[in-house]
C-alpha cells in the first residue's frame, strides 16, 4: 500500500510537472493557410499611411513640425507643467507606465501607445473620437489632464513669435483675441462656460478654429510615429523567401509555438489581426472595472459622443466632403458595444504595461491569465471563452508576444523636443 | 434561399455573385479588390431578374456576420439604388476578423421578398 502511495505521488507530480512546464513537440511546418495568416501580421503588409481627408494639413511637413513643438510645450496645461508628452512619452513608446493617466490631475484611462495609431478610425479606448486632430483637443480641456481652454491656447500662441510664424506658415494668421476674459470654452467650468458665452460668436468661431488647427497640427506630428520592424518580421520575412533555417534562427522554438498558438487555439488573430495586431474594433472581453469607477459603458456610450462631437468629421471645422465620413455614417450603436474597449495593437507591447483600459493587468502574464479564465463580465457578455491553454503554452504565447518590440520606423528628430 | 460559394470571376471583376430561387441574380464589384479585412469600403452591386432585365426598383437590406463567432458586421451598411437600372450602392463595409464570413441580402421587389445568403472566406 506504501508502495503504490509513493508510485502515485511520483505519477502526481509528474502529470503537474508536465501540465505546466513540458510542451508537446511542435509540428515543424506551417500549412499554406497558417502562412497566410503568419504574413497578414507582417510589418510588410502595412499599406501607406491613408489620407485624413477632414485634415487638410495632416500631410504637411510644416505642420508636423508645428505639432511637434506644441506636443512637448507644457505652456499648453492649466499648470504649465503637462504637456502632451507628459503621458505619452516617446521613450515608452508614447505611454507612461501608469495604470492610468495623470495630468493636472488623476486620469480615468489607461494612456494609449499613439505608434502606429493613425491607422485607426476611431480614438479614446471607447471611440468617442473619429479622427486624430479630434482627440488631440479633448485632453487640452479635460481638467484632470491639462486642464487649460481654447482661449488660452489660442492666446498662448498669439504670445509666441514662433508660434506665430509656424502657424502662419500653415493656417494663415492667427485671429485676434480679447484682452479679456482670460479663459473661456464652450466645456469645463461655469465660470470657462460664462466667458465663452460672454464672447461675439464671430470670435467663437474664430477660435474654435484656431484651437481645431492645433489638433490638426498635432495630428500631423502624431501621424509620423511608425512601429519598426521586428524579430518577429524578420522571421515572417524568411519564410516568404522559404528560408527555414534563417527563419528559424530569427524565432526560438518557444517564440514560434506561441506564434502557432496566436493564430490557431488561442485564437488571439481573431481581434489582433493585420499588420499591426489590431482590428481596430471594440470587443468586450470581460475585463475587471476601474477601482472606484462604475463599469464604462464602452463603445456604446463612445459612439454617442462621437456623433455629437462639433469637431467630427461631419462637423464645421472638418475639412472632410460629408460623403467620405463614413466611417461615422455608417458606425454600428447597437446594445453588443456596451462594455466594448478598442483593440489595442500588439506592437512594442512588451514595452506598454500596465494593460487594459484602466491599467488594470500588470503584465503579460496576467493578460494571458485573463484571457484563459475569460471570465463573466460586470456589464454584457464577455465575447472571448475560456482558452483552456497550460502553464507552458501561456508563456510560449508571451515569448512570442516578446518578440513583437523594435524601435520606431520615425526618424530620431521627431522623438525629442524640437530644437526651435 | 441559395447558398452561393464565393466565386472570383475572372472578367468584369466581380468578387462576389449569386442567384437566388426566383433567379435574381446578384453581382458584386468591391472597391477593395481582393476583399480583406479592417479597411471600409463600398460594394457595387447589380441585379438582373430571370429574364435577364435589370432590376429596378428594389429596396435592399444587407446584414453579415461569422457564423462560428456569433457576431455582426462591426458597421451598419446601407443600399441606395443608383442612376443606372438595376445599379446598387452599398455603402461602409468593414470586416474585422480573418474566417468565415455569412452575407445576407434581403431583396424586396415588385413580386416578392427574397434573401440570398453568400459566404466568403477572408
Amino acid at each position: 500500500m506504501r508502495k503504490l502511495g509513493i508510485t502515485g505521488l511520483m505519477l502526481a507530480v509528474a502529470i503537474v510537472f508536465f501540465w505546466n512546464f513540458i510542451a508537446l513537440p511542435a509540428p515543424r511546418d506551417w500549412s499554406a493557410e497558417q502562412l497566410e495568416l503568419i504574413r497578414s501580421l507582417s510589418i510588410e503588409q502595412l499599406p501607406p499611411l491613408p489620407s485624413d481627408t477632414s485634415n487638410r494639413v495632416a500631410d504637411i511637413e510644416a505642420s508636423a513640425e508645428l505639432g511637434q513643438q506644441l506636443y512637448f510645450d507644457t505652456r499648453l496645461s492649466g499648470n504649465r507643467a503637462v504637456a502632451c508628452a507628459t503621458c505619452h512619452k516617446p521613450e515608452l513608446m508614447f505611454t507612461d507606465a501608469l495604470e492610468l493617466a495623470v495630468g493636472t490631475g488623476i486620469g480615468l484611462r489607461n494612456t494609449p501607445s499613439l505608434v502606429g495609431i493613425a491607422y485607426s478610425p476611431w480614438y479614446y479606448w471607447d471611440g468617442r473620437k473619429d479622427s486624430q486632430w479630434a482627440q488631440a483637443l479633448a485632453p487640452l480641456e479635460t481638467s484632470h489632464e491639462h486642464a487649460s481652454d481654447r482661449l488660452q491656447i489660442v492666446r498662448l500662441l498669439n504670445s509666441d513669435t514662433g508660434y506665430q510664424r509656424r502657424y502662419a506658415e500653415v493656417f494663415g494668421d492667427l485671429p485676434a483675441i480679447p484682452v479679456s476674459p482670460i479663459s473661456a470654452s464652450p466645456l469645463g467650468s461655469n465660470e470657462q462656460q460664462e466667458a465663452w458665452n460672454s464672447l461675439e460668436q464671430t470670435q467663437q468661431q474664430a477660435i474654435s478654429w484656431a484651437f481645431a488647427n492645433v489638433g490638426k497640427a498635432l495630428a500631423a506630428y502624431q501621424r509620423k510615429l511608425m512601429p519598426g520592424s521586428t524579430r518577429f518580421d524578420a522571421y515572417t520575412e524568411a519564410l516568404t523567401q522559404s528560408d527555414e533555417v534563417v527563419a528559424n534562427a530569427m524565432l526560438t522554438p518557444s517564440e514560434i509555438a506561441g506564434l502557432r498558438l496566436f493564430i490557431g487555439e488561442a485564437q488571439c488573430i481573431s481581434c489582433h489581426n493585420g499588420p499591426l495586431l489590431t482590428n481596430h474594433e471594440f470587443h468586450n472581453t470581460g475585463v475587471l472595472s476601474i477601482a472606484d469607477q462604475l463599469p464604462s459603458m464602452g463603445r456604446y456610450d463612445g459612439i454617442r459622443i462621437a456623433r455629437n462631437d462639433p469637431f467630427n468629421c461631419l462637423g464645421e471645422f472638418s475639412d472632410a466632403i460629408p460623403s467620405a465620413c463614413v466611417e461615422l455614417r455608417f458606425a454600428r450603436d447597437d446594445n453588443s458595444l456596451v462594455g466594448a474597449q478598442k483593440t489595442p495593437t500588439l506592437r512594442n507591447i512588451s514595452m506598454t504595461a500596465p494593460y487594459m483600459h484602466g491599467g488594470q493587468l500588470a503584465t503579460l502574464a496576467d493578460v494571458l491569465e485573463h484571457y484563459n479564465e475569460a471570465p463573466l463580465s460586470m456589464l454584457s457578455h464577455n465575447e472571448a471563452k475560456p482558452l483552456a491553454l497550460r502553464p507552458v503554452q501561456l508563456r510560449q504565447l508571451e515569448a512570442f508576444l516578446r518578440t513583437l518590440t523594435a524601435p520606431l520606423a520615425t526618424e530620431e528628430k521627431w522623438l525629442l523636443p524640437p530644437a526651435n | 434561399m441559395l447558398l452561393s460559394a464565393l466565386q472570383a470571376s475572372e472578367v468584369n471583376s466581380v468578387d462576389l455573385q449569386t442567384t437566388t430561387e426566383s433567379g435574381i441574380s446578384v453581382q458584386i464589384v468591391s472597391d477593395m479588390s481582393p476583399i480583406g479585412i479592417n479597411q471600409i469600403h463600398s460594394w457595387h452591386l447589380t441585379l438582373t431578374d430571370s429574364t435577364g432585365n435589370p432590376l429596378t426598383g428594389a429596396g435592399l437590406t444587407l446584414i453579415g456576420g461569422m457564423p462560428d463567432h456569433d457576431h455582426g458586421l462591426p458597421t451598419l451598411p446601407l443600399i441606395t439604388e443608383q442612376a443606372q437600372a438595376g445599379t446598387y450602392l452599398l455603402e461602409g463595409v468593414r470586416f474585422h476578423m480573418p474566417g468565415k464570413w455569412q452575407i445576407t441580402l434581403t431583396i424586396i421587389h415588385h413580386s416578392g421578398t427574397e434573401t440570398a445568403v453568400i459566404d466568403l472566406q477572408l
